[in-house]
């Protein structure tokens, strides 16, 4: 199941949400058994929220398609517009071309938590340009 | 460690780095300003024990051809001797590349090289070398 109903899961538009699920979906049909695993039992644990599992997941995704080295952050995790995120983060984190593909996301109505960023940005262009 | 005995002739310290490093060859005042230009960013780039006073004049060829092959390389196509003149130009950069030391060839052993696992970009690296010439 990738879903739950959880109240706290209200933060999230039909947008994001879709993303999520796909980021579960992506990273339970990833070849190594071990981060499988991990999510699973992530999944299965009723005390975590579903939320926190699909962000993880979000968050693994996009630093893998992103070849993300382990000081860089993936756009689902930037909020360049909250002073004290970027205060406390931003400096050593939080590159401009983080920012930069987080703005062309969140423009082409992408959510922040799309597990490939890139390809669904080069598939929103496509869908402009017809 | 001390590579030349006695005294120092007067102006030897004045361009010396701190570090030790001998001072950074200057162009010969007989190049083209764009020629000057690309010397001076060749010697910045590379270490400051790399070139020696006796390596100008090969520098200088090495500026003017690459600068020849850059100029010619803009008509190539609709011109057969403009791309004559940039696959000769070439030719002479990449042979004094060698010379130099500029060239990956002539800097890594053959017997590392298989070693060197080539260090991956991340999709914001590739965004900033993209982006880094078009401003």
């Amino acid at each position: 199941m990738l879903a739950r109903n959880d109240d706290e899961d209200d933060e999230f538009d039909l947008v994001d949400r879709a993303a999520l699920e796909l980021a579960i979906k992506l990273t339970l049909e990833e070849k190594d058994q071990g981060r499988v695993g991990q999510v699973k039992s992530m999944l299965a644990d009723l005390q975590r929220p579903w939320s926190e599992t699909a962000c993880f997941c979000a968050y693994h995704r996009q630093a893998r398609v992103l070849d993300l080295h382990p000081w860089e952050e993936p756009p689902c995790h930037i909020y360049p517009d909250d002073e004290e995120y970027m205060a406390i983060r931003g400096p050593r984190h939080v590159t401009a071309e983080a920012v930069t593909l987080l703005k062309r996301m969140l423009d082409a109505g992408i959510s922040r938590y799309h597990p490939d960023p890139l390809a669904a940005l080069e598939a929103a262009k496509r869908r402009a340009n017809k | 460690m001390l590579r030349q005995r006695g005294r120092k002739p007067q102006g030897y310290l004045a361009g010396m780095a701190l570090n030790g490093d001998p001072p950074r060859l200057e162009p010969p005042a007989h190049l083209s300003k764009p020629e000057r230009t690309l010397f001076a960013e060749l010697i910045a780039v590379c270490p400051a024990a790399q070139f020696v006073p006796s390596d100008v004049p090969l520098l200088a060829s090495y500026v003017q051809a690459t600068l020849l092959a850059r100029s010619a390389v803009k008509r190539a196509a609709g011109d057969s001797r403009a791309l004559a003149v940039w696959e000769k130009a070439s030719r002479v950069a990449a042979m004094l590349a060698t010379r130099l030391r500029l060239s990956p060839h002539s800097r890594v052993d053959p017997k590392v090289i298989t070693r060197n696992v080539p260090q991956r970009l991340s999709a914001y690296e590739r965004m900033r070398f993209e982006n880094a010439g078009a401003e």
